[in-house]
């Protein structure tokens, strides 16, 4: 589903039916979409601040960084008064500073890009010892399903604790996952890093599926037509990075465009809905 | 004159247990060798052997682990897929004649006729059959588990000083037509029972004495220096299939390996016996270091016994974390407990409600 992007810039303090879109470094994707689009332009806050907000196609998009990747296996959420907010002094402040609360605000609608981000299970050095048991190799252990299932799930805890508590305040939301794993990427070289990254995110994916179907949370996967025919990212959708160290995971701003295009479809659909 | 006169206090009742607080006894492990940080150790045995393992790890130990947790599986997990509770992934190893035939399996030896069980969907490994709860999804996984565990076994002795095995039980159930020997009864953890193929075995004195001298006389061929710490578990039976009421069917098989282990003492310099199973079932400590249960051995008590272990070492040792952390939790989690040991008894347990 692709959008012509035909944003407007939109007044800090305008009430538009929309979207607030939070997470990790795979909004950098969306960002560069909408910052490389022809009409839609970064508005500053009436208080000075970093706030991203967009018009597309009649929703408006705002930006908001969470967090980093990083923490999303460890509990970075709390809920306190009724509300949820980062744990973190840094991350609270920034995300205060960004949305204007320095909590997750239950009266907007709310987007988080933390889920799928997978490299960050596949590329682990433990790989080299371990094998899941059809990739087993001599000089690797085989794991079973369940034990690779477990390290999968280990690795989702801070965030489904996060979707947990956004849920008991209720907040209204949704997930976006991050896209697929890219071919370039370091682990994924070798024939069995290939295997192996491909393995482990269809099985993340598939874990995610599980657990927000069953809590009726929607998620906007990686769109079809981002994916080739191994499964990794297109490499004309890989984003590229001027500087070092070089870019192994995200997106680029084509790679965005399809994104929004995905979420402004699934919040329109939500207001309808409403 | 007679001998008891110069004899010392600790030879004495009154003395050594009557007047003294249960939990509080002296001398009674003297240890007959040395055992070092630097000592290399691999532990087997039946659930109590658990306790033991941990405590070496958690004291800084050279404790040997051919099958360690993938760094990224959760510790919560880990006891699950029986990682980290023995020196490999071959679980509850209750009996001497189980211990001989998983080296013997380990070098090629002894392949078991009964090769895999499985319920239609799922497989499961007959001689470790908890290690993968819900089993594996095909037989060509089973025997890839299989053949990497045995592997990895078959290099555990040539990196060991000390091996220290916990005696559990001397019921236990093998293959007619073979003689290899389940951990757990076929039908009750997984599997299928059929008195074609499976038949009840309670093993003598001679039959356990003559395994395990057979196990030492494998091991010193590997490592000549090789010593063995000895014990028995003071887990009372969950169920018998002797015929007998469980009471003095547990006194019975417990008094065989007890008097096991004293033969072994007596019968080799490279042998010690350490008495976790008096200081725990023994009737000076009234049943304080079990559960309600009167089967399961409480953390405090755990730490007791390991207390007097590692203090006979000459190993006061740092405040054991383990042992605290259980103790912390075990009035209001109970349930904790039976987290710490993954043990296949409990299966039966539930099965034989």
């Amino acid at each position: 589903m692709m959008s012509s992007l035909a944003g407007t810039p939109t007044e800090n303090t305008a009430v538009t039916p929309g979207a607030w879109i939070a997470g990790n470094s795979h909004l950098i994707s969306m960002l560069l979409a909408l910052e490389n689009s022809e009409v839609a332009s970064r508005t500053s806050s009436a208080k000075g601040g970093e706030e991203k907000r967009w018009t597309v196609d009649g929703t408006t998009l705002s930006f908001v960084r969470l967090g980093s990747g990083k923490i999303e296996p460890y509990v970075f959420s709390r809920v306190a008064d009724g509300r949820v907010a980062p744990i973190d002094q840094n991350y609270r402040s920034q995300f205060h500073r960004l949305s204007g609360a320095p909590h997750v605000s239950p009266e907007r609608l709310w987007g988080f890009c933390n889920i799928n981000n997978n490299s960050r299970i596949f590329r682990k050095p433990m790989w080299q010892e371990y094998a899941p048991s059809h990739l087993a190799h001599p000089g690797a252990s085989p794991l079973s399903y369940d034990v690779v299932r477990a390290i999968v799930e280990r690795d989702h805890h801070g965030v489904r604790v996060f979707f947990e508590q956004l849920k008991q305040v209720g907040v209204e939301f949704f997930a976006i996952s991050a896209p697929a794993p890219r071919r370039d990427h370091p682990a994924a070289r070798t024939e069995y890093g290939r295997d192996l990254a491909l393995y482990i995110d269809a099985l993340a994916r598939e874990l995610w599926h599980e657990w927000l179907d069953e809590r009726g949370i929607a998620v906007i996967e990686p769109p079809a037509q981002t994916i080739d025919d191994d499964g990794f990212l297109r490499e004309d959708l890989h984003h590229v990075r001027a500087t070092q160290p070089p870019d192994f995971t995200h997106g680029n701003a084509a790679y965005g465009r399809m994104v929004i295009a995905e979420i402004t479809q699934h919040v329109n659909a939500a207001r309808k809905a409403v | 004159m007679h001998p008891y006169q110069d004899l010392p206090s600790r030879a004495f009742w009154k003395q050594a247990v009557a007047q003294r607080n249960a939990m509080e006894l002296a001398d009674v492990y003297t240890p007959r060798f040395e055992i070092a940080r630097s000592t290399r150790i691999t532990a087997a045995g039946s659930c109590f052997a658990q306790h033991i393992g941990k405590q070496f790890k958690t004291r800084g130990y050279g404790f040997i682990d051919v099958e360690p947790a993938p760094p990224a599986l959760p510790a919560e997990a880990r006891g699950k897929f029986g990682f980290g509770i023995y020196s490999a992934r071959y679980g509850n190893i209750y009996s001497a004649r189980q211990l001989v035939q998983t080296f013997a399996r380990a070098r090629g030896e002894h392949t078991p006729v009964d090769e895999y069980w499985t319920d239609g969907e799922r497989f499961y490994d007959p001689y470790r059959p908890s290690i993968e709860p819900r089993g594996y999804a095909s037989l060509a996984e089973l025997r890839i588990h299989r053949d990497a565990h045995l592997k990895a076994v078959s290099s555990l002795l040539a990196q060991t000083d000390l091996f220290v095995f916990t005696f559990g039980l001397t019921e236990a159930w093998e293959n007619i037509e073979d003689g290899t020997i389940y951990p757990t009864c076929p039908g009750t953890v997984h599997g299928e029972f059929d008195e074609a193929k499976h038949r009840f075995i309670n093993f003598t004195f001679r039959q356990v004495l003559e395994d395990f001298e057979s196990f030492i006389a494998y091991a010193r061929s590997i490592n000549p220096a090789m010593r063995f710490l000895v014990t028995v578990s003071p887990v009372p039976l969950t169920a018998t299939a002797s015929g007998h009421h469980v009471l003095p069917a547990t006194v019975a098989s417990k008094s065989i390996l007890r008097a096991v282990c004293g033969e072994l003492y007596d019968t080799y310099d490279y042998v010690d016996y350490f008495p976790s199973y008096e200081l725990v079932s023994s009737h000076p400590m009234r049943a304080l270091a079990y559960e309600p249960n009167l089967r399961s051995v409480s953390a405090a008590g755990v730490a007791q016994v390991m207390d007097v272990f590692f203090s006979a070492h000459g190993d006061a040792g740092e405040p054991e974390p383990v042992r605290e952390a259980d103790a912390a939790a075990a009035p209001a989690t109970p349930e904790q407990t039976a987290d710490d040991v993954v043990c296949d008894e409990l299966i039966l347990e539930t099965f034989g409600r």
